[in-house]
């Protein structure tokens, strides 16, 4: 009974590595007792965490909630509207309301649980009070404020909305719905622009010869009779197709393309953006713009004491101990993993020289990346340093179906963090490769005696520079500078990195 | 007429209100589904998940009924299919998975046995308390808790496995409660 007393004392403790998970496994088959006090004690421990409920986190179930229910019921409604216009003499009147109601109850709901993810910063100056007007020219649209408030706009308006806010065009019925923090241009009748932010777009059909056009900071969309939804940031413009059918031309390169209902189209200061479907988030922090914001998803990166940091064109500089958390990135990043049973993380970092403060062989690596929760609970982490293979050691931590909720024992690579310039790191996982470790394109470890990432959290933050969870003089921190960070769902190889790169 | 009830006012539309539901009948459904014998992650995220299926069936509810033993239901729904959807690479894990899968058959409640644990808690010496307490209650880690007990981490592990036996014994002493 002490043998397995001590072994289920590591297993509640997430210290049970695969040898020893056998060993139990021989005890409990073995006597029947001991498999009786095992279950005990396994009732004991989580009845124990069941007395101790968790801080509601009532934000983070809003945002699921809006996020799943307000998408849908907003294109249902939109729908069935598109519908009922297409038949003759029959009022769309209540539908419209309907979907007025649904939309405005939408974006109050947005408004008041706050955003799913991050606007990047925007530059873009933004006139005091919520609308500039010239005077005189007869009004071409109409704003209609979340609060109640109307105001009417002219050519050459600009308003700044900082409630939702649906902006009708006087001449037909189409209706842009703006979220909080929107910035839009009348330019004229028919030609407004997305200067920031985010808003869906319904548009009556259009005459052939009097299209109506609405511009984005990287492109131009020519509405051929649709809806959509248009976002524009710093970095990029995207219009994603809810029905219909549009032409979008890129400012930078003057191509065109059409984009179908169903579609996602993207921009950038060059021309249209194809990312790969399987990229997840994508950081670069030696962009000059929201380097701190992921260019694929919005997702940010938060650090728990900024003026640690430094950004600028060398990368992400950690010099001292600090953490940078998203959450929402890492929820998400952990569902999409588990759900693919695959994973590719690949860093740009220089490592800092030098032996670190804490004790390796008692806490173990230093945390360059994580989705953890705290030192006991991991789907995946990436340090540097082993206790037996010293301090230039890579190490990898991988939650895996018959392996432990640590991720212990890590993968552990001597020399994998060696050097003092730039290399390019690559952590790829799927059931057939199994767990490979490129350096700079070039393989320096192979596992493929590891099981599916069924067992991942859905709920683990992503967290760069240290173990979060624990206490400051506890977080085993990283430093050194890391350049970029993409995180994709499938397994790649050197050479797939190397096309998209070109 | 704005209602004060906030289940009313959120069936109303008074969509905000569902945070001070969520707030009011949390700890009810930690406790319903972390009794079940799932981990701390794996609670965290059924009892997140129970709310939002809560709030996307709230046109089904009925405003007379508990709301809270509603959401119950649906973490206990939610936490067995949690359960049958994991993979047991190891027999302990498929014997545990086992053991809490015949709870739902029986349709056992928790509150018996946490009642139980919770009387054996309070009857534990200070020192075996707080290092429960600070474990379970506050997610601290081992070297966490023997740094502020200033107590080396080997003898912490100690404490906290004494404490967890004297509660064991405490709990097999307690007539009303089934082993």
């Amino acid at each position: 009974m002490k043998r397995l007393h001590e072994l289920c004392l590591r297993l509640m403790d997430g210290e049970l590595p695969p040898a020893e998970a056998e060993e139990l496994d021989a005890i409990i088959a073995a006597d029947p007792a001991a498999e009786a006090r095992f279950l005990e004690l396994m009732d004991l421990h989580h009845g124990l965490i069941a007395l101790a409920p968790e801080t509601p986190d009532t934000r983070r179930v809003m945002q699921r909630v809006w996020r799943s229910e307000a998408s849908a019921a907003l294109r249902s409604v939109r729908s069935r509207v598109r519908r009922r216009r297409s038949r003759p003499r029959t009022s769309v009147l209540p539908l419209a309301l309907a979907a007025v109601a649904l939309v405005a109850v939408g974006l109050v709901t947005l408004a008041v649980t706050g955003r799913d993810r991050p606007v990047a910063p925007i530059t873009v100056p933004v006139a005091e009070g919520p609308i500039e007007s010239p005077a005189t020219d007869a009004a071409v649209a109409r704003a209609q404020f979340a609060d109640g408030g109307e105001r009417r706009l002219e050519p050459g308006s600009r308003i700044a909305v900082d409630q939702p806010t649906r902006v009708h065009r006087l001449a037909d019925a189409t209706v842009a719905a703006l979220e909080p923090g929107a910035v839009l241009v009348i330019d004229g009748a028919a030609s407004w622009t997305l200067v920031a932010g985010r808003g869906s777009w319904s548009v009556a059909a259009q005459a052939p010869d009097s299209p109506y056009v609405v511009a984005l900071p990287h492109g131009r969309v020519t509405v051929l009779g649709t809806a959509f939804d248009l976002e524009a940031t710093p970095g990029w413009s995207e219009i994603r197709m809810l029905s219909g059918r549009v032409s979008v031309r890129a400012s930078g390169s003057g191509e065109t393309r059409e984009l179908a209902a169903g579609e996602t189209l993207r921009l950038d200061v060059r021309s249209f953006v194809d990312p790969d479907p399987a990229l997840l988030a994508a950081w670069d922090f030696t962009a000059e713009a929201a380097p701190l914001v992921d260019t694929r998803s919005g997702w940010a990166l938060e650090p728990e004491a900024p003026e640690r940091i430094e950004l600028g064109s060398a990368g992400l500089r950690l010099r001292e101990p600090v953490r940078l958390v998203s959450r929402e990135a890492g929820a998400a990043i952990s569902r999409a993993i588990r759900e693919r049973d695959a994973f590719s993380v690949v860093l740009r970092l220089v490592p800092d020289t030098g032996e670190p403060d804490f004790d390796i062989r008692r806490v173990g690596a230093a945390r360059i990346l994580s989705l953890s929760t705290d030192s006991h609970q991991r789907n995946l982490t990436i340090g540097q340093g082993e206790m037996r293979a010293g301090w230039e050691a890579l190490s990898v931590r991988l939650r895996h179906a018959g392996g432990h909720s640590n991720g212990l024992p890590a993968v552990v690579v001597p020399g994998g963090m060696a050097g003092a310039v730039a290399f390019d790191l690559l952590v790829s996982y799927d059931r057939q490769g199994g767990l490979r470790i490129y350096r700079d394109g070039s393989l320096i470890e192979q596992r493929a005696d590891l099981g599916s990432l069924v067992d991942w959290s859905g709920s683990m933050p992503l967290v760069i520079g240290g173990e979060i969870g624990v206490p400051a003089d506890e977080m085993r921190p990283w430093t050194g500078t890391i350049q970029h960070l993409r995180i994709f769902d499938r397994a790649m190889a050197p050479q797939d990195l190397q096309s998209q790169d070109e | 007429m704005t209602s004060t009830d906030p289940i009313r006012s959120v069936l109303d539309g008074q969509l905000d209100r569902f945070e001070e539901l969520i707030a009011a009948s949390h700890e009810s459904v930690w406790r319903c589904v972390a009794g079940i014998g799932l981990d701390r992650e794996t609670t965290r995220d059924v009892v997140q998940e129970a709310f939002v299926e809560a709030y996307r069936q709230i046109d089904t509810f009925d405003p007379d009924k508990d709301f809270g033993a509603w959401v119950r239901g649906i973490g206990r729904n939610l936490a067995r299919k949690e359960i049958r959807r994991r993979s047991c690479h190891y027999r302990h894990q498929e014997r545990y998975r086992q053991h809490i899968s015949q709870r739902f058959e029986k349709a056992e409640e928790p509150d018996e046995r946490l009642a139980a644990l919770r009387r054996c808690r309070e009857r534990l010496n200070p020192d075996a308390r707080a290092v429960i307490d600070r474990y379970y209650a506050e997610d601290q880690p081992i070297d966490g808790i023997a740094a502020s007990l200033k107590r080396s981490a080997a003898a912490t592990k100690q404490l906290l496995w004494r404490a967890r036996m004297a509660l064991r014994k405490c709990i097999e002493a307690q007539p009303e409660v089934a082993t």
